[in-house]
């Protein structure tokens, strides 16, 4: 259930930021408009300028151009302590020398509340992120999953308008991160602040996001709802760094929107798309199926043979990378459910995949 | 054992050799503070190892000589004056040569660290000869003036090394959370490099209390404790000495033994 009322989002406008450290430029010509309330994450590889980004909201950093508005105001002027901008960092940065108590009140100390109203907000705080009976621990008595929720609480307690996550799973290990992506979806759904998510971890960015921005070389690549971009990658960017993908090169066969796939040495047709001239397509590997013996392709479906080269085996999925005719490799995969058995390496295949599942891509 | 861990007779003699060579220097080492201990609890009229017998005669001649305890009293106040003055100089010193980066630094560096590698008798004579011609020995302040230069290269060195492990991400999530820079250092700066603040303020202070080559040189007529013992030495050997060299031995070992644990619980909290 939402607590909307309590605590409602800022909206944040990145009007045409730049920033450059002398002659490098990590963010350009950076807009976005991030809504009230919204859950935003900022997805690319280091170096993408999606922590550069964060950090300019935080008042870490400057913009050396454009402006940066929080509900409609520019906050250029004003220094970190005075934004009201909540942040979560990787390292949890717990203050050593307090307790877990102390370090959730340090941001209701540093604005003169009450005794009083702080022990209440901080065992509130407390109580969201289930650690009630840690409050008299040292942030070195407590586990890393824990210090994490301590962080957050600390974020939050103050009720800030907009919160700021830099990799905050980044340091904990697979099963802990897994459960935290559960907690932070339901702190999330409890306080209707806005939370801006940095990470380079795609998983990550599809579970927890209303939208995501995929950032690469200071640019955004792409903006849109984790479906739509892991369906509907924009371009080769965005279709390799998110999911698994295969890459076909397209060569031009005369004809607008008729392509050769080089990979295949087969015919290829989509309707002619607006914009630059696509070089490629890209098909998810669990859009590739396995015909079996004797089974017809489907009308319309490219179809070609290949060699079994390589098994990953996950329980319930099997992937598979098998060697086409030209020596190139496809990923595919199968759900144990559907699958018969596990096959074996050189074992000769026919797959299969619709046109309409592949994704036409231009380089950029 | 796996047969490349057994380091053979050759390597079992080296390491035997080691520890005999160890065991050695501690007891030439430790001798002479093994030896005075007892004798300052002796009854007799000239120093004697070992005693004959047992009494505080000793400890009760250093309490009421008065030239003894001023000169004690003397000392333990410089000192205590050196140790604030060299810790605060110190602990700034090290915080700006930490967030600082400019040419020359580490020459900068190497200057403040000059006083434990110069001999102090040239820095004595230095001294000397500078404070005659500002008309300043005799002064305590040039007293106190040397032993801060002299025990400077304690905290700055201390402190750096806790510096060094400082996550400046606590800074930047104190400013985020809602403080300013001044209070970010007082609540969150101060407090994690106070450990290794107050350990530097014991080695500072020992480093006054016990040094004795400057104060010959500059004090002039007033006495500190080092150098009246030193005194006292050359007039004649009297076993009240070896009553001030016990006591001394304990306060020193209680003094350093603290401000080692400090520096090390400094550096194992800063390395979580």
């Amino acid at each position: 259930m939402r607590k909307a009322d309590i605590q409602t989002g800022a909206t944040v406008d990145f009007q045409a930021v730049g920033r450059s450290f002398g002659k490098l430029d990590v963010l350009k010509d950076f807009s976005l408009a991030i809504a009230a309330g919204e859950f935003l994450t900022l997805l690319g590889p280091s170096g993408s300028g999606k922590t550069t980004a964060l950090n300019m909201i935080a008042g870490f950093l400057q913009p050396t151009s454009g402006d940066i508005l929080i509900d409609g105001k520019s906050i250029a002027s004003l220094p970190p302590e005075r934004r009201n901008v909540g942040m979560v960092f990787q390292n949890y940065s717990l203050f050593p020398h307090m307790n877990v108590f102390d370090n959730v009140a340090f941001p209701l100390k540093m604005r003169r509340a009450s005794a009083q109203l702080i022990k209440e907000k901080v065992e509130k705080a407390l109580e969201l992120v289930h650690l009630a009976d840690y409050a008299a621990r040292m942030p070195t008595q407590i586990s890393g999953g824990q210090r994490q929720r301590v962080a957050f609480a600390r974020a939050i307690v103050f009720a800030p308008r907009v919160l700021l996550m830099d990799e905050p799973l980044g340091a904990l290990d697979l099963k802990l991160r897994e459960h935290m992506q559960l907690e932070i979806k339901r702190y999330r759904d409890e306080i209707g602040c806005t939370m801006i998510y940095v990470t380079h971890d795609q998983g990550e960015a599809l579970t927890l996001s209303d939208r995501i921005v995929v950032m690469n070389n200071g640019r955004i690549v792409q903006i849109g709802g984790p479906e739509e971009i892991y369906d509907r990658p924009a371009n080769r960017f965005s279709a390799e760094f998110i999911g698994e993908n295969n890459i076909l090169r397209l060569q031009p066969n005369g004809k607008a929107g008729h392509w050769v796939i080089e990979e295949l040495k087969q015919p290829f047709a989509s309707p002619a798309a607006a914009g630059p001239a696509p070089q490629a397509l890209s098909i998810r590997p669990e859009k590739i199926a396995r015909l079996k013996a004797g089974e017809a392709r489907g009308p319309g479906s490219i179809a070609f043979d290949a060699t079994i080269a390589e098994i990953l085996f996950f329980g319930d999925v099997i992937k598979y990378s098998a060697r086409l005719a030209d020596g190139a490799l496809i990923k595919f995969k199968e759900h144990r459910a559907a699958a018969t058995s596990v096959m074996r390496v050189d074992q000769s295949v026919t797959l299969a995949f619709a046109p309409g599942d592949a994704v036409l891509l231009a380089d950029e | 054992m796996h047969p490349s861990d057994d380091p053979g007779w050759a390597g079992k003699g080296w390491s035997m050799a080691f520890t005999a060579y160890f065991i050695l220097l501690l007891i030439y080492l430790l001798l002479p503070l093994l030896i005075v201990i007892p004798v300052s609890f002796g009854e007799d009229q000239w120093l004697q190892f070992p005693p004959t017998s047992l009494s505080l005669r000793w400890y009760r001649s250093y309490f009421s000589d008065p030239g003894f305890i001023a000169a004690t009293f003397t000392s333990f106040w410089i000192a205590c004056v050196v140790s604030a003055l060299a810790t605060v100089i110190g602990t700034v010193t090290a915080l700006g040569l930490s967030r600082t980066r400019f040419r020359g630094k580490s020459l900068l560096y190497g200057f403040i660290i000059a006083p434990m590698v110069i001999p102090i008798i040239i820095f004595a004579l230095a001294l000397f000869i500078l404070f005659n011609q500002l008309k300043m020995t005799g002064s305590v302040a040039g007293l106190i003036l040397a032993h801060v230069v002299l025990a400077l290269p304690f905290p700055v060195l201390i402190v750096s090394a806790a510096l060094e492990q400082f996550d400046t991400t606590l800074e930047r999530a104190g400013r985020i959370l809602g403080a300013t820079p001044l209070r970010v250092f007082l609540h969150i700066t101060l407090p994690y490099l106070a450990p290794a603040a107050l350990a530097s303020a014991i080695f500072s202070f020992f480093v006054s209390f016990d040094e004795l080559v400057i104060a010959l040189f500059i004090t002039g007529r007033w006495d500190t404790l080092p150098k009246r013992i030193w005194s006292d030495l050359r007039l004649e050997i009297d076993p009240t000495i070896a009553a001030v060299a016990a006591i001394l031995i304990a306060i020193t070992l209680i003094g350093i033994t603290a401000g080692e644990l400090l520096r090390r619980w400094a550096m194992a909290r800063a390395a979580n």
